[in-house]
């Protein structure tokens, strides 16, 4: 089976773009937690923990 | 525990499935039903088979479809969950997956656990998306990427939790994966070292 080529430099790179990306994410869903009211995002919490 | 290698499958049974295991399993039933090739890697893998962690995310790469197929496949998405990235279909296509930027979904309502979606980017996203293992759990089917290439990302990652995910999963299937793969892809991530240090 033939293994794909591996570009660390892009990975590298595309490392940072991610947690860029994820940094991102945190700021769009510290905005919802706002928004919403807590029974409702406690809510998703307890099922997602549980 | 219990796994079984059947030719290219690998069986989990009796598994009492977490809110996470139904979560991918929802979504990723929507995808077979549109007939989407998808392949799911990173931090579920080591969850769905026992390590006793959250995420907040499941990372899928979806085979890379033209805007009319995406635009079905979006709207059959939508009836049960948000795009919490943008709203907008063409935005989401143009602007995000073709730019190699992911889009996540989540329940209505909700944000968290969200399916982190995107488009194969790199050689070795489309070769994990072609080298696929389909696992069955309690007989439901879903596809991970090979584990020969799945611990030596990790490792090249390289978080505590990404090297113990990583430890975790070796050691489950150490005597069930091609050794010989699975050494190509430590030496071409250059994580050989990491793997002897805290792995092997």
């Amino acid at each position: 089976m033939k293994t794909p080529n591996v570009n660390i430099k892009e990975l590298e790179k595309f490392k940072k773009k991610n947690f860029q990306e994820r940094l991102d994410f945190i700021d769009k869903y510290t905005e919802w937690l706002k928004k919403n009211p807590n029974k409702k995002w406690s809510k998703q919490q307890k099922d997602f923990i549980d | 525990m219990k796994i079984e290698f059947l030719d290219d499958k690998i069986e989990i049974n009796n598994k009492i499935f977490t809110n996470l295991d139904k979560f991918v399993i929802d979504f990723t039933s929507i995808l077979k039903k549109e007939k989407i090739e998808y392949v799911i890697v990173s931090g579920y893998l080591s969850i769905l088979f026992g390590r006793n962690r959250t995420s907040e995310d499941v990372d899928i790469i979806v085979s890379k479809i033209d805007d009319k197929s995406f635009e079905k496949l979006w709207y059959k998405i939508v009836k049960n969950y948000d795009c919490v990235i943008t709203s907008d279909l063409n935005n989401a296509y143009e602007n995000y997956l073709l730019k190699d930027t992911s889009i996540r979904f989540a329940k209505k309502e909700t944000f968290i656990p969200n399916m982190e979606f995107k488009f194969p980017k790199f050689d070795i996203d489309k070769w994990t998306l072609k080298e696929r293992k389909t696992v069955l759990i309690n007989k439901h089917e879903i596809y991970i990427s090979p584990l020969e290439i799945q611990i030596p990302y990790k490792l090249f990652l390289g978080s505590e939790k990404d090297i113990e995910d990583a430890k975790f999963l070796y050691n489950l299937f150490k005597d069930n994966m091609d050794i010989g793969i699975f050494n190509e892809f430590n030496i071409k991530f250059k994580t050989k070292e990491l793997f002897n240090r805290y792995i092997k």
